[in-house]
C-alpha cells in the first residue's frame, strides 16, 4: 500500500495494465496443474467408490472391450472435456452494491470463479476495483456455496488538496476480503440467502506527507463488516427476474473517528434471453441510516440513492462475461458516481 | 569519420543483415513440409472452378450434403492465386509460395521490433520468434491462413509506424490491404480490430492528456506535446471506419462481413457446440483432455509474463489490448495459437527488451554472463536453423499431400474407372476427392463446414459413432463408394468393420491408411479379402515401394493395417505384419489384438512386459484393467484403473473404461 505524488496518470494505467496481464497469465498457466491435480483427485475418488463394492463388477468382462481402442500412438483424445453447465441463475459478488451479475453465469464446475473489475468515476478522479471470486457448492443438491472475494483496489485523485499547481495522489492493494455462505431454497434453489463477512485486510491508515488520508481514499475502514442477502430468481422461458435486498453493516466507527453507516438496498432486475446474451435492465435503491463520516466530520452524502443498471452477458457453458454499468441519482437527481464493470467468470473442470 | 567509428558502423550493418538472413531462412524453412491438410484442396478446386467457368462460386457445386445452397465464399482471391501457382509449379509451388509469405511476414515483424528496440534486440526477436514458429508449425497450414499472417504482419508496423511517427501516410494502405484481405479469408475482422487497438491506446492517452493534471512544462521530452493524441485519435477513427467499409467491399457485400462472427461461434468451446467439441483444431489448447496438447502454450505465456512484467510502466497500451485478444482467441481454439505467436512475439520482445538489458548490464559483472549475453542469443539462433534444416530434411517429398493423411490411391482409382456418383467420405478427404473427382463424382461432406448446419453435421459424426444407422442413410443416398481413414481419426473404424461384414459392401483398396468399398454388385473391381496372406503381402509390397527411403514410414504404414486387420477381426494377419517392429507401438496393438482374440495370456504377457520397461505407461495399465476384468479379478482392474488415472488423469481410455465400469455396477 502507499499513498505518494502521482506520476501522469498514463503511465500509472500502464503499470497496471502490464501487471493484469501478467497476472492473468500466471493463472493461464497455472490452469492446467491445478485441472490435472483436481482430475486426478476426481478419479480416485469414483475409484474409491467402485473398489468399496467389488462384486458389483464380476462378469466375463467381454462388455469392456468395446472401450480399448486401437489407436496406439500417444495422440490422447480428440475431444475437450468441459463439464456441460448452464442453468439460468444470478451470481453474487460477496454483498457489494454497483454492477450485479445478471444472466446464465457459469455454474457446474468443479469451482466457480470470476474477476470483476469495476470503474468507479467522479469529477476529480476514479477508483479502479478489481474483485476475484471464487466459490463452489460444497453438497451435491447444490444448496450450500461457500466462497471468496479478494478485492484489489486503485484509487486516483487528481488534485487531492484542491490547490494549485494540483497535486494528484493515487493508493492502491489490497481491500477488504469478504467470505461469505449462501443457502439456497426451493425445488430449483431460485432463492439465495448469502451471509458475508469482511476481514479488515485493507489499510485505513494511509498518509501522504504524514497527513492521513481521508476515508474514502483508504483501502479499508479497519474494522469488520458483515451483510445479508436475499435473492430470489423467477425463472421465464424469455428470460429472468431477479428480485432481492441486501443489508450491511459497514464496519461503523473506526479508532480515527471515520464512521461507515449502515445501509439496506433493495433490487429488481429484468433480463432478457438472446442466445448467448443476456441484455439486462435493473434498478437499485440504497438508503443509508446516517451520513459517513470522516474523522468525526460528516459527509456531505445522499443518504438515498437510486440507481439504473444496465448490462450484458454473454455466456458459453464454461465462460461467461459481462459487460455493465450502473449510474446511481440522489433524490434531488444529482448524478453520483457512476460505475462501469466488466466481469469474466469461468466454472473449469 | 574515423576509421573505428567506419569499422563499428560496417559491423553494426553486417550483424543486422546477418539477423534479416537468419530469420528470412529460418521462417522459411520452418513451412517446408507436404500439404497436411484437407482444405487446400478444395481451395484449388473453387480456383480451378472460378477460372474456368469465369464466374464467382455462388452456390456450392461440390459436395452433395451442400449442393446448391449459397456459399459465401470469401476466398475467392485466395483460391485463384494459389491455382495460379499450382498451376505453375504443382504443390512444391504452394508449400514454397508458403515459406516465402511467412518469411516475408517475419522480415516485416523484425523492421518493427528494430525500430521500437534496436538492432541488437532484433537478434533476439529472431530467436523467440523462430523458436514459436518451430512449435506451431503443425499450424502453419497451406491454407488463407497464410495471407491473414502476412497482413497482420503489415498492419502491425503500419500502425506502429504510425504510433511512433504520427504520420498520415503509414495508415493510408490499411484500407486498400483490407480489401484484399476481406476477399481472401474470414479473419479478416482482425484488421478493423488491429486498428481499433491503437485507436483505443490513442485515446488513453488523449484522456490523459485532458485530465493529466500536469502542465505541458512539466511533461518530460519522451511524452509527446499535448494535444497530439486527439489528432493521431481521429485519424486512426478514419482509418478505422475506412477498414470497415473496405471489410464489406466483396462480390458478397455484407453477408461476407458478418461471416467472421459467424464463425467465431463455432469456436466458442461447448457440448453444445458440435463444430468446437468434434473438430480438433477448434478444442481449447489449455484443456488436457485434447489431442494433441499444446504444450508449448504455457511456455509462450510465460515468456509474455516476464515481458509485460519487465515493460511495466513502458507497456504500450494498444499492445496489451491486442496481446489480450489474441491470447482469448487462442484459449478459444488451437488454431488460433499461431495468430498469437505470430504478433504476441515482437510485442513481448519490444516490452521485454530495455528491461532485459537493465538485467544484462547488472549481470555483465560476471565474465560468464558477459559472454552468455554476448553470444548466446545467437548461438540459440544457429542452434534453431539446424534443428529447423533437420526437421525440414526429415519431411517427405514436398509435391503430394502428406502420408496418410489424402485418399490419393482411392482418388486414382476412381477417377482411372468411368461412370458417375456420390461418394460418402471421412470430412477431411472431401477436399481431396473434390480436386480429384468433382464433376463426375462428389463427396457426401467436407471441411466446409460453414456450410453445413450443426444438425446435419451431427447426423453425420453420428454415422461414424453408430455403423448401422449408415444402412438407412445409404438407402436415401445411395452412395456408389465410401472411403474411410484408418489412421488418424480412428473414429471411422467400427464403420469400417461394418461395411467390411456387409453384404451390400466390398473392400475394394486398401493400404492400411485409407479404404475404398464399392458395393459388392459393382463387377469393375475385385474385393479384398483381408484374411487372406496374399493380399497381405501386396500391401505390404506396396507401402514398401511407397516408403522404401523412410523406415518410420513403413512402420507406421504397416501399423495402419494391422489396426485394419484387427478392426476386422483378421487376428492372424495383425501378427504377421506387426511381426518385424519391435516398437512399444507396436507390441501395445499386438496386445490389444491378442486381446480382442480371446489371448488373454498372451495380451497380459504383452502389457507386463511393456510396464516392465515403462510403469506408467498409461496403454498397457488400461490394457492389463481389461484383462484382469475378463479374467474375472474386479479388484486387480481396479489397480490396475487407478496407475492408469493417476499417470494421466484425463487419459480417454482409461476414463471410459471408468465410466463403463461406474454404469456396470449401478446396474448391478
Amino acid at each position: 500500500m502507499r499513498a505518494s505524488r502521482a506520476t501522469p496518470r498514463t503511465f500509472e494505467l500502464r503499470q497496471c495494465v502490464s501487471w493484469g496481464m501478467a497476472s492473468v497469465l500466471v493463472g493461464l498457466i497455472g490452469y492446467p496443474l491445478i485441472e490435472a491435480r483436481v482430475g486426478a483427485s476426481q478419479a480416485a475418488a469414483r475409484l474409491a467408490k467402485l473398489e468399496a463394492n467389488p462384486d458389483r463388477l464380476t462378469g466375463d468382462g467381454e462388455w469392456m472391450d468395446s472401450n480399448l481402442s486401437l489407436r496406439v500412438q500417444r495422440l490422447g483424445p480428440l475431444l475437450a472435456s468441459w463439464e456441460t453447465i448452464g442453468g439460468c441463475g444470478a451470481g453474487g459478488t460477496g454483498g457489494s452494491v454497483g454492477v450485479k451479475w445478471i444472466g446464465h453465469n457459469t455454474t457446474g464446475g468443479l469451482f466457480h470463479s470470476q474477476l470483476m473489475l469495476d470503474y468507479l468515476s467522479f469529477p476529480n478522479g476514479y477508483n479502479v476495483t478489481a474483485l476475484a471470486q471464487i466459490d463452489r457448492d460444497i453438497d451435491q443438491k447444490q444448496k450450500w456455496n461457500v466462497g471468496v472475494v479478494v478485492p484489489v483496489l486503485y484509487k486516483y485523485y487528481s488534485n487531492y488538496l484542491q490547490i494549485r499547481p494540483p497535486v494528484a495522489i493515487s493508493n492502491s492493494g489490497l481491500g477488504d476480503i469478504n467470505a461469505y455462505l449462501t443457502r439456497r431454497l426451493g425445488p430449483i434453489n431460485a432463492t439465495a440467502i448469502t451471509a458475508s463477512i469482511g476481514f479488515p485486510t485493507g489499510t485505513n491508515n494511509a498518509t501522504y506527507k504524514f497527513d492521513p488520508l481521508s476515508q474514502d481514499k483508504q483501502l479499508g475502514l479497519g474494522k469488520f463488516t458483515g451483510s445479508l442477502m436475499i435473492d430470489h430468481t423467477l425463472d421465464e422461458s424469455w428470460g429472468l427476474i431477479v428480485l432481492g435486498a441486501l443489508g450491511a453493516y459497514r464496519g461503523g466507527t473506526n479508532e480515527f473517528g471515520s464512521y461507515r453507516a449502515p445501509t439496506g438496498s433493495l433490487y429488481a432486475y429484468a433480463g432478457y434471453f438472446l442466445g448467448p446474451f443476456v441484455p439486462s435492465l435493473g434498478v437499485t435503491a440504497t438508503g443509508f441510516t446516517d451520513k459517513d463520516q470522516d474523522r468525526g466530520i460528516p459527509q456531505d452524502l445522499p443518504l438515498f440513492i437510486m440507481a439504473g443498471n444496465a448490462s450484458i452477458e454473454w455466456s458459453t457453458d464454461w465462460v461467461a462475461v459481462l459487460l455493465g454499468a450502473s449510474f446511481p441519482f440522489s433524490t434531488d437527481l444529482q448524478l453520483q458516481p457512476w460505475i462501469v464493470a466488466l466481469g469474466v467468470s469461468v466454472s473449469p473442470f | 569519420m574515423r576509421p573505428a567509428s567506419l569499422l563499428r558502423n560496417a559491423w553494426r550493418s553486417a550483424r543486422s543483415r546477418a539477423t534479416a538472413a537468419a530469420l528470412f531462412t529460418g521462417a522459411f524453412v520452418v513451412g517446408l513440409a507436404p500439404p497436411t491438410d484437407g482444405d487446400v484442396w478444395w481451395h484449388l478446386a473453387a480456383g480451378r472452378e472460378i477460372l474456368r467457368t469465369g464466374s464467382l462460386l455462388r452456390v456450392d457445386p461440390f459436395s452433395v450434403s451442400a449442393g446448391g445452397r449459397p456459399w459465401v465464399d470469401v476466398h475467392w482471391l485466395f483460391q485463384i492465386a494459389a491455382y495460379a501457382v499450382f498451376w505453375v509449379g504443382g504443390v512444391t509451388a504452394l508449400v514454397l509460395a508458403k515459406c516465402l509469405l511467412v518469411a516475408a511476414g517475419a522480415l516485416l515483424l523484425r523492421k518493427a521490433v528494430e525500430r521500437e528496440a534496436g538492432a541488437r534486440a532484433a537478434l533476439w526477436f529472431a530467436t523467440v520468434f523462430l523458436a514459436a514458429l518451430f512449435a506451431a508449425r503443425s499450424l502453419l497450414l497451406l491454407r488463407p491462413v497464410l495471407v491473414t499472417l502476412a497482413l497482420l504482419a503489415l498492419f502491425f508496423v503500419q500502425l506502429e509506424r504510425f504510433r511512433r511517427e504520427g504520420r498520415w501516410s503509414a495508415l493510408l494502405p490499411l484500407p486498400l490491404l483490407q480489401v484484399a484481405w476481406a476477399n481472401c479469408q474470414g479473419l479478416f475482422a482482425l484488421g478493423p480490430a488491429f486498428v481499433g487497438a491503437y485507436l483505443l491506446g490513442s485515446w488513453a492517452a488523449a484522456r490523459s492528456d485532458r485530465r493529466s493534471p500536469t502542465a505541458s512544462a512539466d511533461r518530460s521530452p519522451a511524452q509527446p506535446p499535448l494535444g497530439v493524441h486527439r489528432h493521431r485519435g481521429r485519424a486512426l477513427a478514419v482509418t478505422l471506419a475506412l477498414c470497415i467499409v473496405a471489410c464489406c467491399a466483396t462480390p458478397y457485400g455484407l453477408r461476407s462481413a458478418w461471416l467472421p462472427l459467424e464463425l467465431f461461434g463455432r469456436l466458442l468451446p461447448g457440448h453444445g457446440n458440435v463444430y468446437a467439441a468434434n473438430v480438433v483444431e477448434n478444442a481449447p489448447p489449455l484443456a488436457h483432455s485434447m489431442a494433441a496438447p499444446v504444450w508449448h502454450l504455457k511456455w509462450f505465456f510465460a515468456f509474455l509474463v516476464v515481458s509485460f512484467a519487465l515493460a511495466g510502466r513502458r507497456v504500450v497500451l494498444a499492445h496489451a489490448l491486442l496481446a489480450a485478444a489474441l491470447v482469448f482467441l487462442a484459449l478459444l481454439g488451437n488454431r488460433n495459437v499461431l495468430l498469437l505467436y505470430w504478433i504476441a512475439t515482437p510485442i513481448a520482445v519490444m516490452n521485454s527488451w530495455r528491461g532485459a538489458q537493465r538485467l544484462t548490464a547488472l549481470a555483465r559483472r560476471r565474465r560468464g554472463a558477459r559472454i552468455v549475453a554476448r553470444w548466446g542469443p545467437g548461438a540459440a539462433c544457429a542452434a534453431l536453423l539446424v534443428l529447423l534444416f533437420g526437421t525440414a530434411w526429415n519431411e517427405p517429398a514436398l509435391g503430394r499431400p502428406a502420408p496418410f493423411r489424402a485418399p490419393t490411391e482411392s482418388a486414382r482409382i476412381l477417377r482411372e474407372r468411368p461412370g458417375t456418383g456420390t461418394i460418402f467420405a471421412a470430412d477431411e478427404y472431401g477436399g481431396y476427392l473434390i480436386w480429384n473427382l468433382y464433376p463426375r463424382y462428389r463427396p457426401y461432406m467436407d471441411t466446409r463446414l460453414v456450410l453445413r448446419t450443426a444438425s446435419e453435421f451431427a447426423e453425420y459424426l453420428d454415422m461414424a459413432d453408430h455403423p448401422d444407422r449408415f444402412d438407412d442413410f445409404q438407402r436415401t443416398h445411395d452412395f456408389a463408394y465410401v472411403i474411410l481413414p484408418v489412421a488418424y481419426p480412428d473414429r471411422y473404424l467400427g464403420l469400417i468393420a461394418h461395411l467390411y461384414s456387409s453384404p451390400r459392401w466390398k473392400l475394394v483398396f486398401t493400404d492400411g491408411a485409407e479404404t475404398l468399398f464399392a458395393k459388392s454388385d459393382d463387377t469393375g473391381l475385385d474385393g479384398y479379402d483381408m484374411g487372406a496372406p496374399a493380399n497381405t503381402d501386396r500391401v505390404l509390397r506396396a507401402l514398401d515401394r511407397q516408403f522404401g527411403d523412410s523406415a518410420r514410414l513403413r512402420d507406421a504404414g504397416r501399423l495402419g493395417l494391422a489396426t485394419l486387420d484387427i478392426t476386422l477381426r483378421e487376428f492372424g494377419e495383425a501378427e504377421r505384419v506387426l511381426a518385424p517392429l519391435a516398437s512399444p507401438e507396436a507390441r501395445a496393438l499386438r496386445a490389444r489384438g491378442r486381446l480382442a482374440a480371446g489371448d488373454l495370456l498372451g495380451a497380459r504377457g504383452l502389457g507386463e512386459l511393456a510396464l516392465k520397461e515403462d510403469q506408467r505407461d498409461v496403454r498397457s495399465l488400461n490394457l492389463l484393467a481389461l484383462v484382469s476384468l475378463r479374467q474375472g479379478e474386479p479388484g486387480s482392474a481396479l489397480t490396475y484403473l487407478r496407475r492408469s488415472l493417476a499417470a494421466d488423469p484425463f487419459d480417454v481410455e482409461a476414463e471410459r473404461i471408468l465410466s463403463s465400469l461406474e454404469e456396470h455396477a449401478d446396474a448391478h
